[in-house]
C-alpha cells in the first residue's frame, strides 16, 4: 500500500463522508471540528492536490452558485483506489492496535 | 441552504488577489475564499474577516514576488542559452549578423556625437540664442568652399544696413609676443572687438568686461600665466 500522511487520510475521510457536498470549505469546516483545531485553506488545498495526483480522488465541477461570486465550486469524489486505501488503512491501523490490552490505554 | 446576508470582500484585496493569481484554474479558489469570508463575516464580524482576508493576500504577495522573479532569472538565463546555441549552431549568419548590427550602431553613435558637437557650438554663452556667424561662399574657377572668414569692414556694414542686428564682433586670431618686466612670452592671442565680451560670455580673472576703457589691449590669462605673475600685480590695462 502507498502511505498517507493523517491529513490525507483525514481528507479522504471527509470526502467520503461529505460526497456531493465535498469541496474545501465543508472539509476544511469539518476537519476542524472534528480536530478541534482551525485548520487553515491552504491546509486542505495541498493534500487535495497531492491525492488527485495519487489517483485517490478526482474532481469535476459544479453548477456556478451566486454566493460565490458566480464562481465554481471544485467537488472531489473518491476514487475506487481511493476507497481501497482508506480501508487498507483501517486494516492496517486495527491490526497495529489489536496486541494492545484495553487496561494500559488508560493513563495513568 | 438557507439564505443569508452577503459580505464583500475587500475590492482593493480582491482585485490585488485577482492580479498576484495566474489567469485560469484559480477562479475556484477565489469562490472558496470568497465563501469562507462570507462564513467568518457571518461568525466573527465582518472587520475579523477583513483581516483574514488582507492577511492571506499580504502573507502571498512576497511570495509571488520571489517566485515571479526567481522564474523570470530563470527564463532570462534560458534566452541567453538558447541564443548562444543558435549563434554557434550557424556561426557564419552570426558573424555577419553581429558585425553589421555593430556597424550600424557604431556609425549612428559617431554620427550622433558629431551632430552634437555641431550643434553645441558656441551655445554655451549666455545669449547664445542671439548669436550668429557669419561666413561666406568662396567660388573658385574649378570648386566651391565655404569659410568663416569675412572681410573687416563687413561688420559695421552689415550692422548699418540691417536694423535687426543689435551688435556685432570681429575676431581675428594670430599668436603675439609679450612682455612684462624682463619676462616675455609667446601666447596665442586675438584682437578683437568691443562687441565681443559684450555679446560672448567669457570669465575674467581680472578686469571688467562691460568697461569702456580697455579698448588699448586686452588680457585674457590662460591659467598658467598665473603662477608666473603671482608676486606681482596682474596688469589689466597699460
Amino acid at each position: 500500500m502507498r502511505l498517507l500522511t493523517r491529513a490525507e487520510e483525514f481528507i479522504l475521510l471527509a470526502v467520503w463522508r461529505l460526497q456531493d457536498d465535498a469541496y474545501s470549505i465543508p472539509i476544511r469546516k469539518q476537519i476542524s471540528e472534528i480536530t478541534g483545531r482551525n485548520w487553515s485553506l491552504g491546509a486542505v488545498y495541498m493534500p487535495l492536490e497531492r491525492l488527485v495526483k495519487k489517483g485517490y480522488l478526482d474532481s469535476y465541477l459544479s453548477e456556478t452558485t451566486p454566493e460565490r461570486g458566480g464562481r465554481h465550486k471544485r467537488i472531489y469524489r473518491l476514487t475506487r483506489e481511493g476507497k481501497h486505501a482508506l480501508i487498507e488503512i483501517r486494516e492496517v491501523e486495527q491490526a497495529m492496535w489489536a496486541g494492545i490490552p484495553q487496561f494500559s490505554l488508560e493513563i495513568s | 441552504m438557507r439564505k443569508r446576508r452577503y459580505y464583500r470582500p475587500p475590492r482593493l484585496a480582491a482585485w490585488l488577489l485577482n492580479r498576484i493569481l495566474p489567469d485560469g484554474g484559480w477562479q475556484t479558489p477565489l469562490g472558496d475564499f470568497e465563501e469562507y469570508y462570507n462564513d467568518v463575516a457571518a461568525y466573527a464580524g465582518e472587520g475579523r474577516a477583513r483581516l483574514w482576508y488582507w492577511g492571506q493576500v499580504l502573507n502571498v504577495l512576497p511570495r509571488k514576488l520571489c517566485h515571479s522573479a526567481f522564474w523570470g532569472v530563470i527564463m532570462f538565463a534560458n534566452y541567453l542559452k538558447v541564443a548562444f546555441r543558435n549563434l554557434a549552431k550557424r556561426k557564419g549568419y552570426a558573424v555577419v549578423n553581429i558585425s553589421g548590427l555593430a556597424i550600424g550602431m557604431a556609425c549612428c553613435i559617431l554620427i550622433l556625437l558629431w551632430v552634437r558637437d555641431e550643434l553645441s557650438y558656441d551655445r554655451g554663452h549666455e545669449r547664445a540664442d542671439h548669436l550668429y556667424r557669419v561666413v561666406q561662399d568662396i567660388q573658385f574657377s574649378d570648386h566651391q568652399t565655404t569659410w568663416a572668414i569675412t572681410h573687416g569692414p563687413l561688420a559695421p556694414a552689415l550692422q548699418e544696413a540691417f536694423p535687426e542686428i543689435i551688435n556685432t564682433a570681429r575676431f581675428t586670431g594670430s599668436g603675439r609676443r609679450f612682455k612684462y618686466n624682463e619676462q616675455s612670452f609667446q601666447e596665442r592671442g586675438a584682437y578683437a572687438d568691443q562687441g565681443l565680451f559684450e555679446m560672448f560670455t567669457f570669465s575674467f580673472i581680472k578686469g571688467d568686461p562691460t568697461r569702456r576703457s580697455w579698448n588699448r589691449l586686452l588680457l585674457s590669462f590662460p591659467k598658467r600665466w598665473r603662477l608666473n605673475f603671482s608676486a606681482t600685480r596682474i596688469p589689466s590695462e597699460r
